[in-house]
C-alpha cells in the first residue's frame, strides 16, 4: 500500500494553497501603521492525491483542515496558489466550466443533523440534484433516486420521508446518495463519520469503503479522529495552524512519526486497552491563536525538542524519504539524527 | 412467545401514564391555532358574505330612526347617530375594507422584505450594507407619522393607504429574514447545495428561505392586527377610506360622541377590532407552535 | 473494593412522559462506587449513561421526568430527597462536570467570581478568603497567571482552560464525588488528553470518586478502574476495565470492542454491530440486545434478562456469555 510515487498525473493536486481570512481592517488600524488583521486558516499548502487513494487529513479545531476541503470544492476562493484536477487549474475556469467541476468534486458533511435540507423530502432533494445537472432523462429519475438510495444501503421506499425522520446514521447514508447522484470521481469528506456513535460508524465507513471499490472513488478524509484515519487512509497529512508538519504512507506515519506534534497527537489519543494514564500529557500548554501564529515555526513554543531557529526560521517540509515530508528543523541535515519518541 | 417475562419497570409505566385523559389532552395541545383560525374564519366569511347577510344598504340613512338600540325590529345592533344607518350592515361591509388593508398591506410586505432579507444575508458585503442603511433609515421615523406624510401627500383613499403599508412595512420583514439567512447560510446543508453547483436563485428560494420563512409568517399575524388598526387609526383620524365608506375606525371616531347616549355605535366597531386582533393572535401563537422545529 | 461503598445505587429507574408513550430511559440500575475510584460508564447515544448521572442528583425536570430507585450516600436515600436538601449536597458533596464548556459559564460573570459562588452557597468563608481559595484553585487545575486571570470573562479562555474553570468550581467545596459527563468531547485529543491526567490526580490530591460518564472506550480505558457498559438503559456489563477490554462477556461489548477501527484485524472491512439499537418507549420484554446479537438462541427471548454473575466482580447480561468467544 506504499505506491505513492507513481508516474501517473495526480487527480487532484494542490500547490501553493493559501486562504487568508481578513479580520480586522479599518481606518484606525491604518492610521497605527498596522496591517490588516489576517487568520491564515491555510497557509502554503501543496498536496497531491492520486486516483483511487484515500489520503486523510488530519489535525486539531483550527488547523485549516476543513477550509482546506472547502477550497478544493470552490466554496471558498484562494487567497493565492492553484488547484489542479486532471491537471487544469481549477481556478481559471469559468462559470460553465466551475459548474461542470461541480460534478467531479463533491463533499459528505459531518453533521447528520443540518447536512440536509429540513424541508425536503429524499426524493426531492435527489431528483433535484439530477435536474440541475441533467445527469438523466425525466423520466427515469424516479427510478435513479431509487437506485442511489439502494446503493447507500437504504430502502427506495424511503425516498418520501423527510430527513427529520431518519436517525444520524441514516442521515448521512442519504447525504452520500446525494454526493454519488452527479457521479464524481472525488469525494471530500469532511468529518463524515465523527458526529456517528461507534457501533454506525463502522457501518458508514464501511459503506464509503465499498463504494470506492465499486466505483473507484478518490477520497480526502479530513478527520481528527486518528484511529479512523488509520484504518481508511492510505496516506495521511498533519496539519497545524494552516500548514502541513508531516506527509506520509499511513503505516509509516503511525509506527514511525517524525514530527514533535505527531508523535504528541500520537501518544495523546486513547487507546481502548486499559494501561495506565501516564503522568504528564502528551503535549502541554494551548494551542496558540491562529491570528497571532508564532514566529518561526508554529509549533516551537510547545515543542519539546525546539533549538533557537526553530523560532525565528519556518522549517520548509522537506523530503526525508520517498513519500514522506516533514517540516521541522531536526530532520535539516542530510543524515537526520531522527528523532521518534516511543508509542507507549 | 409462551412465557410471561417479569418487567419490574411495568408498575411504574403504569403509574405515570395516566392513561387516557392524557391523550385527549394531546389532541388538543395546540388550540390557540384552531381557535384562532376559527374565530378568524368566521369573521372573514361574515364579512365576504356581507350582501346576503346584511338586510340594509350600509349607506341609507333613516332620519326617522337614529341611535335605535341593538335588537330593534329590522336592525339585529341597532342603527348609528344622527343618521340612522343600520349598524349591522356597516360593520359587514367595513370588516370588508379592513380585513382587506389588514392582509392586503401584508400580504405584499412579507413577499417584498422577505426577498430584499435573503440578499442582504445571502450576499453580504456591500449589498448588505446598502441595504441595511436603507433599512435602518425607514426604522428611524415612527411609523405612524410616515404613513400619515404619505397619505396626506396622496390624498385619502384605500389605495393610498396600502401604498403608505407597502412603503413602510417591509423593512421588518428585511430584518427578520436576513438574520435568519445570515444563520441558515452557514448550515450544512446550504453548502452541499452551493458545493453542488446550485445557482444562488435557486440555493436562496428553493434550500434558505421555506426553512426561514416561518418567523417572517409568525411576524406578519401581528402585522396584520397592526395594519388593522393603522386603517382604523386614519380613520379615526380622519386620513383614511373618505366617508361615508363605513370603515371601522371611522365607525368609532363617528360615534365618539355618542358614547353615553348610544353606546352602541362606537363600542360594537372596537369589539369587532378586538375580534379580529385576538384572532390573529392565537393564529400566530398556534403557528409559532406548529413551525417550531422538531427538537 | 474494600469498605462500604460510599455511593450506592439499586434498581434506578428513570422515565420520561412523552407525547408517544413512556420513555424508559433507565431502566433497573444498580451499581456501587467505593472511595477514590474512578468508575466509568459507557455507552452509546440513547444508552441512558447521561440520564443516569443527572438523576443520582435529580437533575432532571420532574416532570416530564421520574425517577424512582435508591442512590444510598451519606445514610440516605437521594431519590426523593426534597430540592433544599439536594442543593446542599449538590456542588458540596456531590459536583457535575459537562460536557460543552462553552456553554456551562456564565458569560457575564468573572470565572474567580464563578468559582468563588460555588464556596458562598456551601461554605463560610468570608469574600476575602473565597477569593483567595478560588485561585489557589484556579492554580490547582493548571490555568496559567491563576491571580491576574481570576477577574477575567469566559470569553477570554479557550476552550481546554473554560473546562479547567468549570473543574475548579466543581471542586471548589472538596465533594467526595464527582459526576463527569463526556467531559472531553468537545475538546481536541491534546487537550482531552491534559484534562483527563488533570482529573486523575486531582483525585488523588483531594481523595474524590469520579463517575465518568463516556462513549469513548479509549477514554474509559485509560482513566477507570471499574466499567459499567450500558444498553438500552441498562447496564449489561460491569467489571474492572482490563477484564472488559480483554476478556468481555456481554455479545454487545464484544461487538463494540470489534468494530472499532485500530483493532488490527487486518482486514479492509469493520465489523460493525447490524440494526440499531431499539426504541425506549416500548422496549421489547427480555433481552434487548436480542434483535442485532449474533448468539441469540429462542431461549434468550424468553428470558428475563437478568444480570448474572460471571466471575469475581464481574457481571453480564447474558444467557450465553460462556459462547462469547465464539464471536470475539
Amino acid at each position: 500500500m506504499n505506491d505513492v510515487a507513481t508516474a501517473e498525473r495526480p487527480l487532484l493536486e494542490a500547490r501553493g494553497v493559501s486562504k487568508h481570512f481578513v479580520l480586522a481592517d479599518n481606518l484606525l488600524r491604518r492610521m497605527r501603521g498596522l496591517e490588516p488583521e489576517t487568520l491564515k486558516a491555510v497557509d502554503d499548502v501543496s498536496l497531491s492525491i492520486h486516483r483511487g487513494e484515500t489520503v486523510g487529513l488530519v489535525g486539531e479545531s483550527g488547523c485549516g483542515k476543513s477550509t482546506f476541503g472547502r477550497l478544493l470544492l470552490r466554496l471558498y476562493e484562494p487567497t493565492s496558489g492553484e488547484i489542479y484536477h486532471n491537471g487544469v487549474n481549477i481556478l481559471s475556469h469559468d462559470a460553465r466550466a466551475t459548474r461542470e467541476l461541480r460534478t467531479r468534486i463533491q463533499v459528505i458533511f459531518q453533521d447528520p443533523y443540518s447536512s440536509l435540507n429540513p424541508s425536503m423530502t429524499v426524493r426531492q432533494a435527489l431528483e433535484e440534484v439530477l435536474a440541475v445537472h441533467k445527469v438523466c432523462p425525466p423520466g427515469e429519475r424516479g427510478a435513479r433516486v431509487g437506485e442511489l438510495l439502494e446503493m447507500v444501503g437504504l430502502a427506495p421506499e424511503m425516498a418520501e420521508r423527510k430527513p427529520h425522520q431518519f436517525s444520524g446514521g441514516q442521515r448521512q447514508r442519504i447525504g452520500i446518495a446525494r454526493a454519488l447522484a452527479v457521479g464524481p470521481d472525488f469525494i471530500v469528506s469532511d468529518e463524515a463519520v465523527s458526529a456517528l456513535d461507534v457501533s454506525v460508524q463502522a457501518q458508514i465507513l464501511n459503506l464509503m469503503m465499498r463504494l470506492q471499490d465499486d466505483l473507484g472513488l478518490t477520497y480526502l478524509f479530513i478527520s481528527h479522529n486518528l484511529a479512523v484515519v488509520q484504518h481508511i487512509s492510505r496516506r495521511v497529512a498533519v496539519m497545524y495552524l494552516g500548514r502541513i508538519v508531516e506527509l506520509a504512507p499511513t503505516a509509516d506515519l503511525f509506527s514511525e512519526p517524525l514530527h514533535p506534534y505527531t508523535q504528541a497527537l500520537l501518544r495523546a489519543v486513547p487507546k481502548p486497552v486499559a494501561r495506565r494514564k501516564a503522568a504528564t500529557p502528551a503535549l502541554e500548554g494551548d494551542p496558540p491563536n491562529p491570528v497571532n501564529r508564532p514566529p518561526g515555526c508554529h509549533f516551537h513554543p510547545r515543542c519539546p525538542h525546539a533549538m533557537p531557529i526553530c523560532a525565528t526560521e519556518y522549517p520548509a517540509p522537506r523530503a526525508v524519504a520517498p513519500g514522506r515530508l516533514v517540516a521541522c528543523h531536526l530532520y535539516d541535515q542530510p543524515e537526520p539524527a531522527v528523532k521518534t519518541a516511543g508509542q507507549g | 412467545m409462551a412465557v410471561e417475562v417479569a418487567d419490574p419497570g411495568a408498575a411504574m409505566v403504569a403509574r405515570i401514564a395516566g392513561g387516557t385523559a392524557r391523550r385527549r389532552r394531546r389532541r388538543l395541545r395546540n388550540w390557540p391555532l384552531l381557535a384562532g383560525a376559527i374565530l378568524l374564519g368566521l369573521v372573514a366569511l361574515a364579512c365576504l358574505a356581507a350582501p346576503v347577510l346584511a338586510n340594509h344598504d350600509p349607506l341609507t340613512q333613516d332620519l326617522l330612526n337614529p341611535a335605535a338600540p341593538p335588537f330593534s325590529p329590522g336592525h339585529l345592533l341597532g342603527t348609528d347617530a344622527p343618521y340612522g344607518r343600520d349598524v349591522l350592515s356597516r360593520l359587514l361591509y367595513a370588516g370588508r375594507i379592513d380585513l382587506l388593508i389588514g392582509f392586503g398591506g401584508t400580504g405584499v410586505t412579507v413577499i417584498v422584505g422577505s426577498f430584499i432579507g435573503l440578499l442582504a444575508g445571502y450576499y453580504g458585503g456591500r449589498i448588505d450594507s446598502v441595504l441595511m442603511r436603507i433599512v435602518d433609515v425607514f426604522f428611524a421615523f415612527p411609523f405612524l407619522v410616515l404613513v400619515l406624510a404619505i397619505v396626506a401627500m396622496l390624498g385619502p383613499s384605500l389605495l393610498n393607504i396600502f401604498i403608505a403599508i407597502w412603503a413602510v412595512s417591509w423593512v421588518s420583514y428585511a430584518r427578520i429574514i436576513r438574520g435568519e439567512t445570515l444563520v441558515a447560510k452557514k448550515q450544512e446543508y446550504v453548502l452541499a447545495a452551493r458545493a453542488l453547483g446550485y445557482s444562488d436563485l435557486r440555493v436562496m428560494l428553493r434550500h434558505i428561505l421555506p426553512n426561514v420563512f416561518s418567523a417572517a409568517l409568525i411576524f406578519s399575524m401581528a402585522d396584520a392586527v397592526g395594519n388593522i388598526l393603522l386603517g382604523s387609526a386614519l380613520g379615526y383620524l380622519g386620513a383614511g377610506v373618505p366617508p361615508p365608506t363605513p370603515e371601522w375606525g371611522s365607525m368609532i371616531a363617528d360615534g365618539e360622541t355618542f358614547m353615553v347616549t348610544a353606546w352602541w355605535v362606537p363600542t360594537i366597531p372596537g369589539l369587532a377590532i378586538v375580534i379580529v386582533g385576538v384572532a390573529l393572535s392565537l393564529l400566530g401563537d398556534g403557528l409559532a407552535d406548529l413551525l417550531r422545529p422538531n427538537a | 473494593m474494600t469498605g462500604e461503598p460510599l455511593l450506592s445505587v439499586r434498581d434506578l429507574r428513570t422515565f420520561f412522559v412523552t407525547d408517544r408513550g413512556v420513555l424508559r430511559a433507565v431502566d433497573g440500575v444498580s451499581f456501587d462506587l467505593y472511595a477514590g475510584e474512578t468508575f466509568g460508564i459507557v455507552g452509546e447515544s440513547g444508552s441512558g449513561k447521561s440520564v443516569t448521572c443527572r438523576s443520582l442528583i435529580g437533575l432532571l425536570p420532574s416532570p416530564p421526568a421520574h425517577t424512582t430507585g435508591t442512590v444510598r450516600f451519606g445514610g440516605r436515600n437521594l431519590v426523593g430527597l426534597p430540592m433544599s436538601e439536594m442543593q446542599k449536597v449538590r456542588g458540596a458533596q456531590i459536583s457535575m462536570i459537562f460536557q460543552d464548556p462553552m456553554s456551562s459559564l456564565n458569560p457575564v460573570m468573572s470565572v474567580g467570581d464563578q468559582i468563588a459562588e460555588a464556596m458562598e452557597a456551601h461554605t463560610s468563608l468570608n469574600r476575602a478568603e473565597r477569593r483567595k481559595a478560588a485561585i489557589e484553585l484556579m492554580r490547582s487545575v493548571g490555568i496559567p497567571l491563576a491571580g491576574r486571570r481570576a477577574g477575567a470573562y469566559p470569553h477570554e479562555f479557550s476552550g481546554g482552560m473554560r473546562q479547567r474553570v468549570l473543574i475548579a468550581i466543581a471542586l471548589a467545596c472538596r465533594p467526595k464525588i464527582l459526576l463527569a459527563d463526556e467531559p472531553t468531547t468537545a475538546l481536541d485529543v491534546t487537550i482531552q488528553d491534559q484534562i483527563l491526567s488533570l482529573l486523575l490526580s486531582l483525585r488523588d490530591e483531594f481523595g474524590m470518586s469520579i463517575i465518568l460518564v463516556s462513549h469513548d472506550l479509549g477514554v474509559i480505558a485509560e482513566t477507570c478502574t471499574r466499567v459499567a457498559v450500558m444498553y438500552g438503559g441498562q447496564i449489561v456489563e460491569m467489571t474492572d476495565t482490563e477484564t472488559l477490554l480483554t476478556h468481555p462477556r456481554h455479545p454487545y461489548t464484544v461487538g463494540l470492542l470489534r468494530s472499532l477501527p485500530g483493532t488490527e484485524t487486518g482486514s479492509r472491512y469493520l465489523t460493525p454491530i447490524p440494526g440499531a439499537p431499539p426504541s425506549l418507549i416500548d422496549p421489547p420484554p427480555g433481552c434487548r440486545f436480542y434483535e442485532r446479537c449474533s448468539l441469540r438462541t429462542d431461549q434468550c427471548r424468553d428470558w428475563p434478562a437478568e444480570l448474572l454473575t460471571v466471575g469475581q466482580n464481574h457481571l453480564a447480561r447474558c444467557l450465553r456469555h460462556e459462547h462469547v468467544e465464539e464471536i470475539a
